[in-house]
């Protein structure tokens, strides 16, 4: 009984008046820091709705066709403000009875990076990334442990040498599609390894994955100069990137999915590089495929690219 | 009368128009028929090249024997090691004019119906699409470029030349270098 007694009793109508006066504080306070912080840009200078948006962005694979045209504005918009360049962004979807295969002669490839450079530009990369890497290997020797992507010649071809581009083989068993934990890349029906970047988390199992090391992460926002962003772009494929998550080569789905070709094949001058479709019997590639000495990378791992080498001799 | 009339025209006519020139799309479909049809886009010449043979050699054939040339020609041939010279290509009676390894005329467009006379593994792999370059789409119709637009006839090989700069090394990685212990040196003769 004393120890009842001795306790303070508190009246109810104070209790409200303290009540009332803890949640109009908190809620004055929010507001302001909400609006203050919108103004100075907390949504990386978006309006809040689209920072809203932005968040709870659904799965590529799950949009409503309206809600993927939202996102594909929304993307326009978010490239205005951050890169200062009106893009246009499109969705590509795949094309019927095709599957795409790529041959690389590696006779006729001379080491030149044409296609590395061409890549760069038609992609909007990162200034640090490389999705084609040109591998350096003695002749006679497949030992790719020994090969070096960073040679520096005043020529080439050098005498004794033979040069391999290397970039996503698009393989018909990805490993990385297997690993990654969100199913933001996966396989879609014309064979090409897609990733979805509004949904990869950046955990960056897949380029543990891979063999071939073709994923590449951004460490950082990509600093893209405004002059050299190229503006036509689709959501699966060359759109500006954010930072923390991985992007990789995907047979340029803006270009290839609108029948032209990729841009590494454009640019090759010794017409090393053979793109098409792997379903037409006709097609150049099924002839490489069906009459020289192909060899894929890394058979022995099961992973069944869709990227293959072959050569004159 | 009409019967022997038909005859002398048909006999005739090709003799009297002196039509020696090759059919380009019937060689064209007749070497590999089951190829791809595609069309050849025209040589685009880096130098202004003269096609004017005639201004010069206009008034008589050119001198059939094979010799180092003196002026406005190319001195040296760097393909067939020495086995031929200028009149082994050229029509030295018209010389707007190629000349295959049958003596048909072609033209300078239809250099691929000379070259696959000895290359032919390489003009087979052409046609089909697995040599050379395709510049139109992969879908639609199919372009490719001449042999001569990339192998300059007098000097085929393609000559090297400077590579575009390194590509950077990420942050926090260094450029390896290849520590090769002797056993998995790569094989040299």
């Amino acid at each position: 009984m004393a120890s009842s007694k001795r306790k303070k009793e508190v009246k109810p109508e104070a209790v409200n008046q303290y009540r009332r006066g803890f949640l109009t504080r908190l809620g004055l306070t929010t507001a302001t820091a909400v609006t203050s912080v919108s103004a100075h840009g907390a949504w990386s200078g978006k309006t809040m709705e689209d920072g809203f948006a932005d968040f709870f962005q659904q799965h590529y694979q799950r949009m409503t066709a309206e809600e993927l045209q939202e996102t594909l504005r929304r993307i326009e918009r978010k490239a205005k403000q951050q890169h200062g360049v009106r893009i246009s962004c499109v969705d590509t979807p795949p094309l019927d009875g095709v599957v795409f295969g790529y041959a690389i002669n590696i006779s006729k490839c001379k080491g030149y990076r044409d296609c590395v450079e061409a890549c760069v530009e038609e992609n909007n990369l990162a200034p640090d990334i490389r999705y084609i890497s040109v591998l350096e290997l003695d002749e006679g020797s497949m030992n790719l442990e020994l090969a070096d992507r960073y040679y520096e010649h005043e020529e080439v071809p050098v005498e004794g040498k033979f040069y391999m581009p290397v970039q996503c083989m698009q393989c018909d068993n990805p490993p990385c599609v297997k690993a990654c934990p969100v199913n933001a890349t996966w396989k879609e029906s014309d064979g090409i390894v897609v990733i979805d970047y509004d949904w990869c988390i950046g955990c960056r199992y897949c380029m543990a994955a891979c063999p071939y090391s073709a994923r590449f992460f951004n460490w950082t926002q990509p600093e893209l100069p405004a002059e050299r962003i190229n503006t036509n772009t689709n959501y699966l494929g060359n759109r500006p990137r954010p930072a923390g998550v991985v992007e990789k080569c995907h047979f340029c789905t803006q270009r290839t999915r609108m029948g032209r070709q990729p841009a590494c094949q454009e640019a090759c001058p010794t017409g090393a590089r053979i793109f098409g479709n792997l379903l037409d019997p006709k097609s150049e590639i099924r002839y490489v495929l069906e009459n020289k000495g192909v060899f894929r990378l890394k058979e022995d791992l099961g992973t069944e690219p869709k990227f293959w080498y072959f050569s004159d001799r | 009368m009409l019967r022997w009339l038909l005859i002398i025209v048909t006999v005739a006519t090709p003799v009297i128009t002196g039509a020696e020139e090759a059919d380009p799309y019937l060689a064209q479909t007749q070497l590999y028929p089951e190829a791809p049809p595609f069309t050849v886009a025209p040589r685009n010449y880096k130098k202004k090249f003269r096609h004017d043979c005639t201004r010069c050699h206009e008034a008589e054939d050119a001198d059939p024997e094979p010799r180092r040339l003196k002026t406005r020609h190319i001195r040296e041939i760097d393909h067939g090691g020495n086995r031929f010279w200028c009149l082994t290509c050229h029509d030295g009676e018209n010389m707007d004019f190629l000349r295959t390894s049958r003596n048909e005329k072609i033209k300078f467009d239809q250099s691929y119906l000379i070259c696959g006379s000895c290359h032919a593994n390489r003009q087979k792999d052409w046609y089909f699409g697995a040599h050379g370059k395709r510049v139109s789409d992969w879908q639609g119709d199919r372009v490719i470029l001449p042999c001569t637009q990339c192998h300059n006839p007098h000097s085929p090989a393609t000559e090297a030349r400077k590579p575009k700069p390194v590509p950077p090394v990420r942050i926090g990685l260094e450029r390896q270098q290849a520590h090769i212990p002797a056993i998995t040196q790569s094989w040299k003769p």
